[in-house]
């Protein structure tokens, strides 16, 4: 579970449950409210495949991602939310953007979020000494 | 003497000594050096671990030709092999987007 206690994880899925809250609610926040969940959804999509990963297929929290893990994951997640769904549903839309920010999404989470757990690690994201 | 080298670790950001061995490891911090390395082992080992395991998807028999038998070894390496870790993961992968697909709807 170590892997789910960092604090970019923890705020992207703070962020999606406002957002989504906020558009259920009737107030969607404006520019907010298309983008942002875009942003974070790479990173936070990516983490439980890391969590994954390390519980129940590789059972080491040094594991991480392979680049092709990540690239696979921004692949299919514009795959089906910008192509598949689009095509069939009208709640979807497809847009550039959406797709530039999947993309920084899954580059951000492989520069930073990638890494495996140490110690040191767990004491400067201040999971230790909370 | 190994040939070891002064790199900076990349998980603490300090110098530590690296011997090119894949488990290397931070003599400040412990973290592995090459955390990327150590994971594409680590799955590979998992992998060897299981075709040895469970080699006998198919069973091979001594009445089977050579193309046969050539045919089940390859389907015996693929199911239970090198891809059963991605699979593992492109399932997981597949069903955690479809939830996140009905919550947004
Ligand atoms: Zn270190």
């Amino acid at each position: 579970m170590k892997t789910l206690f960092n604090g970019w994880f923890i705020a992207g899925c703070l962020i999606w449950l406002i957002v989504q809250t906020a558009r259920r609610l009737g107030h969607p926040l404006p520019v907010i409210n298309g983008y942002i969940n875009d942003a974070v959804a790479i990173p936070v999509i990516a983490s439980l495949g890391l969590w994954f990963q390390r519980v129940f297929m590789i059972k080491n929290d040094y594991y991480i991602l392979a680049r092709w893990h990540v690239v696979f994951i921004v692949a299919y997640v514009i795959l089906i939310f910008e192509i598949l769904l689009p095509c069939f549903s009208k709640t979807y839309t497809s847009d550039w953007i959406d797709m530039l920010l999947y993309i920084i999404g899954g580059l951000f989470f492989y520069k930073v979020m990638n890494k495996p757990i140490t110690y040191k690690n767990l004491k400067s994201r201040n999971i230790i000494n909370l | 003497m190994s040939h070891a080298n002064e790199i900076k670790c990349p998980s603490c950001g300090k110098w530590t000594m690296w011997t090119g061995r894949v488990d290397d490891k931070c003599i400040d911090c412990g973290g592995f050096l090459e955390p990327e390395r150590f994971s594409r082992d680590a799955e590979k080992k998992i992998v060897k671990g299981r075709r040895i395991k469970d080699n006998h998807y198919f069973d091979l028999r001594p009445t089977d030709g050579p193309v046969q038998r050539e045919v089940k070894l390859f389907f015996n390496s693929m199911l239970w092999g090198f891809y059963y870790l991605e699979i593992a993961f492109f399932v997981f992968m597949t069903a955690l987007l479809a939830v996140v697909g009905i919550i947004a709807a």
